[in-house]
């Protein structure tokens, strides 16, 4: 994996040659900015739905192993 | 000529004329779906589908699309039909509600018979990565479909299906398409919701329709464009995605991506795609050389931007909210081992290269100079577009490649999307059209558009599809 991931990088670096002054990053192609939604409630995903698919449940939450 | 011969427009026609019923275009295409002779399928839901074409033979008025069956990308979430992204991290899951595209489609009266093959998490170029089993191409058994949309591409080709849904972020349902010998379309980034579409690189990453014909791929383009409120890059779509019509190219510039036609690209490949532009030049089209320099920066690019957003959108698969956690005494070692045994080699591979390009001391590095690269490449296409109405090039700049290839050398399978990335990096429309044979296996012609100019891809593709007359039946296909 090692090798793998050097020798891809090794073609990547190809970008490390190019002037690239003064040209300002793109993040994101479409012209979108602070799409808000009207602030008012909706339902949400019902709990029981939600937790369907978990493989642990306890007291109606995701459960998992201890923490440390 | 059997029911699964009918094109999806002749299927709606047939319905219409009272000449077949929902049920029974359902049960010809389940049949071949059972079979599966390609591997196209990872999840049939042969009652659901069944009771659906019932309830719609039982409809007093049609709605548009009624009763024609449909392939779904297993990257789609469908309720309560088993979605796994071709991964073993998501075995068995079944998703609490349907994505947005497929819903409207579903109101629109199409058919899910099940969920197709793909690399997983939509990662790769051939469908090998899949923690299912390849997919095979139907042209040659012993080839690759592509990928990473390989069912969806296999199962339209094989005619298991008349149509079904893909995902594209790098070219994932433009190169399966090529390879396969079908129309698939990759529309405006935005033009469909990705509510539902499990998330590989966010900022790259659309929904789209893979057929048999042009019209097809619009027909069901058509129901499935336009806003919703679940996502929100999503857009509002000017106007209507028209059928098409167009017999001609009279007033068309058409553009040809030098630097996409020239080292790596096969001599089979490139005759074929020379030869399709001399058809559009036959139907009135001008054709004029395009140079997109930083195009040959795009695969550097796109192998830093999207493992980067990969690496961050995967950091919520960890077995607890849904799928398998593997047991382990404390929550990070369970992290690890469920990460570490249920995630495939490719998906590691990206994550680690999208961490790294991320990481504190690299990110200016990578990931900072990739998106300015994005940019020049965004302009490069603006500024070719204020020359040309379309530009050409080849889907992909080989034939379907043999099974078990390419899977040793990372780096020769990411080459397969040359062609096909820098046009996601710019959020563009683009199709691929099957326009010849190269050594008996298909190659894909790629248009590419304006942003929001689907209308004039579908309308130039449908013209040169007429006088290609491209048989889509591969060769081995019982009759």
């Amino acid at each position: 994996m090692q090798q793998e991931l050097s020798g891809i990088l090794g073609h990547i670096d190809a970008i490390l040659a190019l002037d690239l002054d003064g040209i300002p990053p793109t993040t994101h192609v479409v012209d979108l900015r602070n799409v808000l939604r009207a602030d008012v409630p909706r339902q949400s995903l019902p709990r029981d739905e939600a937790l369907r698919e978990a493989a642990n449940v306890v007291d109606d939450c995701f459960g998992v192993p201890r923490m440390d | 000529m059997g029911l699964r011969d009918l094109t999806a427009t002749e299927q709606v026609a047939a319905l219409a004329a009272g000449e077949t019923s929902s049920l029974e275009l359902v049960e010809a295409h389940l049949s071949a779906v059972e079979a599966d002779d390609v591997h196209a399928f990872l999840a049939i839901d042969a009652d659901g589908a069944r009771a659906r074409a019932r309830a719609i033979d039982a409809l007093p008025e049609r709605p548009p699309l009624a009763g024609v069956p449909i392939g779904i990308k297993d990257a789609l979430s469908t309720r309560d039909i088993v979605t796994t992204s071709g991964s073993r991290m998501l075995e068995g899951y079944r998703p609490v509600y349907t994505a947005t595209c497929v819903q409207r489609l579903e109101d629109a009266g199409a058919i899910v018979l099940g969920k197709t093959n793909m690399d997983e998490f939509a990662m790769g170029s051939s469908t090998e990565n899949s923690a299912y089993g390849n997919t095979l191409n139907p042209w040659d058994l012993d080839r690759v479909p592509g990928g990473s949309s390989g069912g969806s591409a296999a199962s339209v080709a094989q005619r298991q299906v008349p149509w079904s849904l893909g995902s594209d972020t790098g070219g994932s349902i433009r190169q399966p398409a090529a390879l396969c010998g079908i129309v698939g379309m990759k529309p405006t980034y935005g033009a469909i919701s990705r509510y539902g579409l499990i998330a590989f690189a966010s900022s790259l990453d659309q929904v789209g329709p893979l057929a048999r014909t042009v019209a097809d791929a619009a027909l069901l383009l058509r129901h499935m464009v336009g806003r919703d409120p679940m996502d929100s890059t999503s857009l509002d779509w000017p106007g209507d995605i028209d059928v098409p019509s167009a017999t001609d190219l009279q007033g068309m510039r058409v553009g040809v991506v030098e630097e996409l036609m020239g080292e790596g690209v096969e001599p089979g490949v490139r005759l074929a795609v020379e030869s399709a532009l001399r058809v559009a030049e036959g139907l009135g089209a001008t054709i004029v050389p395009v140079s997109l320099p930083s195009t040959l920066s795009g695969l550097a690019t796109y192998y830093v931007l999207a493992p980067a957003e990969c690496s961050s959108n995967l950091a919520r698969f960890d077995g607890i909210r849904y799928g398998h956690p593997l047991p382990a005494d404390n929550l990070l070692d369970q992290y690890e081992v469920t990460r570490g045994d249920l995630f495939g080699p490719e998906v590691k591979r990206r994550i680690m290269l999208g961490t790294f390009a991320l990481a504190s001391g690299y990110y200016d590095q990578y990931y900072g100079r990739a998106q300015r690269v994005r940019t020049l490449i965004v302009r490069e296409f603006a500024e070719a577009f204020a020359e040309v109405d379309l530009l050409a090039s080849p889907t992909s700049p080989t034939v379907a490649f043999p099974l078990g290839d390419r899977t040793a050398d990372p780096y020769a399978m990411y080459l397969a999307d040359v062609c096909t990335i820098p046009v996601s990096l710019a959020g563009l429309p683009a199709i691929s059209i099957p326009c010849g044979l190269s050594d008996g296996l298909p190659v894909g012609l790629q248009l590419a558009a304006p942003a929001f100019a689907e209308n004039r891809l579908l309308a130039a593709a449908h013209a040169l599809e007429g006088v290609l007359e491209f048989d889509t039946r591969p060769p081995g296909l019982a009759t």
